[in-house]
């Protein structure tokens, strides 16, 4: 089991979480979970950071590469952290099958965070419901989260441009008030077409 | 009732016509407009398809009238996106195409048959492209009167003409030249002959009824009526040493007397002769005087000398006037085929053979030679006229049917003999208008249907168009019909060759089909005539 972090804050709508090794978090829009047990929550990262431990305390420049810093000084890793945010999209209860909306109850604290499998991806992004939960969460940086969250999905379907382009039709729809917003998210899930068609 | 809800369900259970996408508006009045499909490329549709809308109780028939473009977004329209994907994407979201559709027929639930539309599909009802089952529901299957003419575009099954219902009415070949009019009015009348429903008259200008015609494009020598039918289709040529340039052997030679023509033949021809509406006048006083013989005696004067002398005693005529008119119809009189007297008068031969449920075909010289074709036709329609009003009046006091025979009349260039002036003044003008009810119709064959008498058009029970350059041509020949300017898109998009809008008396509804291939035809046709045995290889060459 990959273990990409721990909850340190939840709620409904997201989740916090360190990951183990600094510099080892999860990538931006990929789709993750976490279970109590007997729920699941899944989730797609909408937001990384690498911080100081202490809040109080900024890193400061140093001058040195990080082979340099390896060898010389290397607690500083210590004092550093790597952080996540993930939206909620859906959850399972331990029988049932997967609901495409928010949980009930948040996520529990101190449990883990691990990456869904390619079948969870495949099934939990079929109905394209997650676009619209993403989209809904008035996040500032939607459109690079929602297209994000496309791109990441599409690389589990068998037909990717096919999938994009569905995708791509929900997205559309959901922001047909915003051509703007719709075609900034389509611009950045589209597949280059081939040189001469 | 139980087999024909099974038929019902068969055909609606059928759904192997691609889903081409759902109604979302409609009137009555106004048609059907249908969103595509989005996994239907706008290209894919064509004006003219034949296509089935699935409502709740009852199946329509339509063919695609229109495509159009629509958006839902302004915004689109103002950075029409250049990628391909971001364009297929935006596709059936931003953008969507629609179609057009004008219902004429449905079937309905447990009921027999198709019959004419008096409601709409409602919303969302699927439009698909019609099955070959459809066609088959909606026109029939060739039969022993019941022609098959072509195929909806892109489809397999034939459309089909009744023929019974043909030959009832005047009917019209129209399209310009090059279109397979003359190709496809062999068919008809092929088809005609071979289910026995009329006797057919050929005014065959071109040489193309006969034996056999040339064939433009391939060079072939495509087989003609006599050639499929033998003795049932008697050849009269006008000029028969052209007939044996092209190897044919006439039956009859065309022999006309003096004594034949009237004032009538000669004012259809006016414009060829030149001759001034004094001119006509003096035609009608010296026939009043002379008598039948009025032309003979005219030019016997005129060669004579003696004509000033005569000329004395008639008040109302002015000389001058006479001799230029005696001039002017040297033209007639020297006509090979008119003679001083004739010892068989080819008029009443074919008059003959019609009613005895024989076919005749005029050939002409072949030259483009609108006197001798005018003429010709015209003292031949006459004497039809005359005989089978006499025959059809005798029946009817006989209380016979089906006596006289129906006869159809087929006419190329028509509108030399339909223009709204000659349609008044001759002969050709009362048959189509009131000649059905002796059992006399019309087949007008013609590429500038504008030039015909407007009345005379909107007597036309069925039409044949093909593709038309002129606008007064293409809004003539739908004139009056119901629908004309959803059917005006239809007949815009035909190809210039072998497609043609049928619709009419002796159809379900109108359509676009792609003419069948006349050689197929004509072989199988002449097979099931069976009349000759000695297999001939002008087919295959
Ligand atoms: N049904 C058909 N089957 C085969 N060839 C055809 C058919 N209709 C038209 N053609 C071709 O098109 C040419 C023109 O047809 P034609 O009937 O003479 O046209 P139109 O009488 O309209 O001027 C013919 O010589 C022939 O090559
Ligand atoms: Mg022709």
């Amino acid at each position: 089991m990959t273990r990409l972090g721990e909850i340190v804050e939840a709620s409904t709508t997201k989740l916090r979480a360190v990951a183990p090794q600094t510099f080892e978090g999860p990538a931006f829009g990929s789709f993750i979970k976490t279970s109590d047990g007997s729920r699941t929550t899944f989730g797609v990262v909408a937001h990384v950071e690498h911080v100081s431990i202490d809040p109080s305390r900024r890193a400061i420049p140093l001058g040195r590469t990080w082979d340099e810093l390896r060898r010389e000084q290397p607690q500083i890793l210590e004092l550093l952290t790597t952080e996540f945010e993930a939206f909620c999209v859906a959850f399972a209860e331990s029988d049932g099958a997967l609901c495409a909306y928010l949980p009930p109850v948040p996520p529990r604290v101190h449990d883990f965070v691990e990456p869904c499998t390619t079948e969870e991806i495949v099934e939990l992004t079929q109905d394209l419901s997650f676009i619209r939960t993403l989209g809904a969460s008035g996040v500032l940086i939607v459109a690079e989260l929602v297209a994000a969250a496309i791109r990441s999905a599409a690389a589990h379907h068998g037909d990717q441009r096919a999938y994009l382009v569905r995708a791509g039709r929900e997205v559309a729809d959901l922001f047909r008030q915003d051509y703007e917003l719709a075609s900034s998210i389509i611009r950045r899930i589209r597949v280059p077409e081939r040189a001469h068609r | 009732m139980s087999r024909t809800r099974e038929a019902f369900d068969a055909l609606t259970a059928d759904l192997t016509g691609r889903s081409l996408g759902r109604v979302i508006k409609g009137s009555l009045l106004e048609g059907i407009e249908a969103r595509l499909d989005d996994d239907v490329t706008v290209e894919d549709v064509r004006v003219g398809r034949f296509v089935v809308v699935d409502g709740a109780r009852n199946r329509f028939f339509s063919a695609v009238h229109n495509v159009k473009l629509a958006n839902t977004n302004e915004d689109v329209l103002l950075r029409p996106p250049d990628d391909g994907f971001v364009q297929e994407v935006l596709r059936g979201t931003n953008t969507y195409a629609t179609i057009d559709l004008r219902p004429k027929l449905l079937i309905a639930h447990g009921e027999d048959g198709v019959r004419p539309v008096k409601t709409i599909p409602p919303h969302f009802a699927t439009v698909r492209e019609a099955s070959d089952a459809d066609v088959a529901t909606v026109f029939g299957a060739e039969g022993l009167t019941s022609l098959a003419i072509g195929k909806p575009l892109e489809m397999t099954s034939d459309v089909c003409i009744d023929l019974e219902r043909f030959v009832e009415r005047s009917n019209a070949v129209f399209g310009k030249t090059g279109t397979g009019k003359s190709f496809l009015t062999r068919m008809l009348l092929a088809g005609v002959i071979k289910a026995d429903l009329a006797s057919v008259l050929v005014f065959d200008m071109h040489n193309e009824y006969g034996m056999w015609s040339e064939d433009e494009e391939t060079k072939k020598k495509a087989p003609a009526l006599k050639e499929i039918f033998g003795q049932k289709v008697l050849i009269f040529s006008v000029d028969p040493a052209s007939s044996r340039r092209r190897s044919v052997t006439p039956d009859y030679e065309v022999q006309i007397a003096l004594s034949d023509i009237e004032v009538d033949d000669l004012v259809l021809l006016r414009s060829e002769l030149n001759l001034s509406d004094a001119q006509v006048r003096d035609m009608d006083t010296l026939s009043e005087v002379w008598g039948p013989s009025w032309l003979q005696t005219l030019m016997s004067h005129q060669d004579a000398g003696t004509l000033t002398e005569v000329l004395e005693g008639f008040h109302a005529v002015h000389e001058q006037s006479v001799k230029g008119l005696a001039r002017n119809l040297k033209k007639v009189v020297k006509l090979p085929f008119v003679k001083e007297s004739v010892t068989d008068h080819s008029a009443d031969r074919m008059v003959k053979a019609l009613l005895e449920r024989r076919h005749v075909v005029i050939e002409f010289g072949g030259k483009t030679d609108f006197l001798s074709y005018m003429l010709v036709s015209s003292i031949v329609t006459r004497r039809i006229h005359e005989r089978w009003r006499e025959e059809k009046e005798k029946a009817s006091a006989d209380g016979r049917i089906g006596h006289p025979p129906q006869l159809v009349i087929t006419l190329e260039e028509a509108h030399k003999f339909l223009s709204p002036e000659a349609a008044h003044q001759t002969i050709f003008g009362t048959i189509a208008r009131e000649m059905r009810k002796y059992n006399v119709t019309l087949l007008v064959v013609d590429q500038r249907p504008s030039g015909i008498d407007e009345e005379i058009r909107s007597q036309l029970g069925t039409r044949v168009i093909g593709a038309l350059d002129d606008e007064r041509d293409q809004g003539s020949v739908l004139e009056g019909v119901p629908d004309a300017k959803a059917l005006r898109v239809l007949l815009n998009n035909l190809e210039a060759k072998k497609q043609v809008l049928l619709g009419g008396y002796a159809l379900p509804m109108p359509i676009v089909v792609e003419v069948r291939d006349y050689y197929d035809f004509a072989k199988a046709t002449r097979r099931a005539a069976g009349e000759r045995k000695r297999e001939i290889d002008l087919w295959d060459r």
